[in-house]
């Protein structure tokens, strides 16, 4: 089984590395990366990827194009690069299968299914103290609930997988997959992904203020560059990080866990330290919270559709006022 | 960003008014439309210090009917005094944003919501003579799983996308759907103090005022049956699962002047998670609404089909016939 990872990243030197580094060493085979316009190191690091022959580098300039550049990055494994299975991503986003191998889990999966959903679980900012965010960033949200606001960072959701196919579409975020040839095996989760969205003050106001600009500005990064633009992004960064006291609170009411997973497979297995091996394989998680965020992955999804038919009846009322309802 | 307030005043507000004025211009209101329902304008006398420095408006809509003043009102702030977003709010409560201030909320609002909601936290009466806010600092939550909702059209107020043609409905804030609101998370909480003393709660009572919570549909049929003073005192002897929520007290002792920016804590993910536990109790949102509200678009689609189709089919059977 070859299992193709695409990534769509701009400015994330910070993390990319690591992030294509624990996937070759989790089982994915090769990786077709869309670089889009990275200043900050982010082209070189995927360069040397390149040199290494595991990565295929696409660059692309001008506006945002995130659905058309994953589509056509899973076309592209299917056609050029022989994957049977291929997991779309961003840059901090780790897919940490629940047992075994990527590999072993997706092959798990009977035809004629093929796309499958893992559920995001979302890490919180910590205090900078200068160290690699694995190594501080070890607490993640776990709610009993879906926070539904649409500032948030933290609202629920689940990233696809699927087996190849050269006519796949890929929605935006690779949250939606359309393929004609696979079914979807809904409610199945093999695997989390592990996902370190703001890490420091820096990486948060420059991806925020560009996000915002971009094809779809979503309201935590309308957020961020509002407290920017104001010149209170200290204090709204300030706002996102968790706290020594929040963090006490959060484990006691457990809606903060700790979650060393990847912070220990980056330690093990060499990662980001060039030691390479063969791929990664994890014991089966005990980590019964991935019910109850699925669950809230579930009932945010409802959410999103209900909102979803407000737009289509708002647009409803407007053509009934039209013709004289 | 501008926000406009437009508030009734009614008999029995007078002890709740300065502060539902300054806590409202301090978290981000910029101007205040108030109507005055009370006998001889005692509220305009109230309201002149503010009204003097620009800060509030009392406007005369004689008897008309709550919803037609409000939306006369509402369009009067969109039109007259440049509205983005329109609170329609009443003396005893007090819109407290979960951010910074209200514009801070409501400026990263995707702007295909026209309306937002707000989460109604009713706050019981407490014995005692000190300001109201000073004793009455707790109520009911929704963190239990036996903990009850209230009814939708009380649980959430709205908060509206300004607009020429705008109609302020308590009822019905999404104006028959033409406004899509922000559903299942409550950006807002609309804290309110309905009954602060007897004497207050009979005041109100008599007004005949339409209730907004079922704490205020229950002191109107105690009312009525003449016995508002043993409700009253069971209510003030406090009961089981109220949660502290000193929030509004802390802010108005901080009182600073007015239109001073009052910086509220930002919640942090914690208190989101909890309070994410809350907003799924209210109960917006559910696969039984949502086939509800699929099969209601479907019936309206096909009656739009209904009368298109042959309509079409008449003017081509026109032209042919031409």
């Amino acid at each position: 089984m070859r299992l193709v990872q695409t990534l769509v990243v701009r400015d994330e030197a910070d993390i990319v590395d690591a992030q294509i580094r624990y996937h070759l060493s989790a089982g994915v085979d090769f990786v077709i990366a869309t670089d889009h316009e990275s200043v900050d190191g982010t082209t070189e690091i995927l360069e040397s990827h390149e040199r290494e022959g595991h990565l295929h580098l696409i660059r692309v300039a001008g506006e945002m194009r995130e659905q058309r550049w994953r589509t056509r990055m899973a076309r592209l494994a299917a056609t050029e690069y022989g994957a049977d299975w291929v997991i779309n991503t961003d840059a901090d986003e780790f897919w940490m299968p629940r047992r075994g191998t990527l590999e072993e889990v997706l092959s798990a999966v009977p035809e004629p299914y093929g796309v499958v959903w893992a559920i995001s679980r979302h890490f919180v900012p910590r205090p900078d103290d200068g160290a690699f965010f694995a190594e501080r960033m070890t607490v993640r949200v776990s709610a009993p609930a879906p926070i539904n606001d649409p500032r948030s960072p933290f609202r629920p959701h689940a990233k696809a997988a699927h087996r190849a196919d050269p006519d796949v579409r890929i929605g935006f975020g690779a949250h939606l997959v359309r393929t004609k040839r696979w079914a979807a095996l809904r409610h199945w989760h093999p695997a989390d992904v592990l996902h370190f969205p703001f890490r420091s003050i820096e990486q948060w106001e420059r991806k925020g203020t560009r996000r915002a600009r971009g094809d779809k500005p979503l309201g935590q990064y309308v957020d961020a560059l509002l407290a920017s633009e104001s010149g209170r992004a200290a204090d709204r960064y300030r706002a996102l990080v968790v706290s020594d006291e929040s963090l006490e609170r959060g484990l006691d009411a457990g809606s903060l866990v700790l979650d060393l997973r990847l912070r220990d497979a980056l330690r093990e297995h060499g990662v980001g330290t060039g030691a390479g091996g063969p791929p990664a394989a994890f014991a089966a998680s005990p980590d019964s919270g991935v019910v109850q965020d699925g669950a809230a992955a579930r009932e945010a999804d409802l959410v999103r559709l209900h909102r979803h038919l407000d737009g289509l009846q708002a647009r409803l009322t407007a053509l009934e006022d039209g013709t004289g309802r | 960003m501008k926000i406009v307030s437009i508030l009734a005043v009614h008999d029995g507000d007078a002890d709740v008014l300065d502060a539902h004025v300054a806590f409202h211009l301090n978290a981000g209101v910029d101007l205040t439309i108030a109507t005055d329902y009370t006998a001889q304008g005692a509220a305009s006398e109230l309201l002149a210090p503010y009204a003097r420095d620009g800060f509030v408006l009392v406007a005369d809509h004689g008897d008309a009917p709550e919803r037609e003043w409000r939306t006369a009102t509402a369009r009067l702030a969109a039109t007259e005094h440049g509205a983005d977003w329109i609170v329609s709010a009443d003396a005893d409560e007090f819109w407290w944003p979960r951010g910074e201030g209200l514009k801070d909320v409501l400026a990263a609002m995707p702007p295909r919501y026209g309306v937002v909601r707000g989460l109604v936290r009713v706050f019981p009466p407490r014995p005692g003579d000190e300001p109201f806010f000073e004793r009455m600092t707790v109520r009911p939550s929704l963190l239990r799983p036996d903990d009850v909702p209230e009814p939708l059209g009380f649980a959430l107020r709205p908060l509206y996308l300004a607009d020429p043609r705008l109609v302020v409905d308590p009822e019905d804030g999404t104006e028959g759907g033409r406004r899509a609101p922000l559903r299942a998370w409550y950006p807002i909480e609309v804290l309110r103090f309905p009954f602060r003393s007897l004497e207050q709660a009979e005041q109100r009572c008599a007004l005949g005022l339409e209730p907004r919570s079922t704490v205020e549909a229950d002191a109107a049929g105690a009312y009525r049956e003449g016995r508002l003073g043993e409700w009253y005192e069971e209510q003030a002897g406090g009961g089981a699962h109220l949660v502290d929520d000193e929030r509004l007290r802390t802010a108005l002792r901080a009182s600073p002047a007015p239109g001073t920016p009052l910086v509220l804590r930002t919640p942090d993910i914690v208190d989101d998670a909890s309070y994410a536990v809350e907003c799924a109790a209210v109960g917006e949102v559910d696969l039984a609404r949502l086939d509800q509200h699929l099969r209601e678009l479907e019936e309206r689609i096909g009656e739009l089909e209904a009368r298109f189709w042959p309509r079409v089919t008449r003017a081509l059977s026109r032209r042919v016939r031409r």
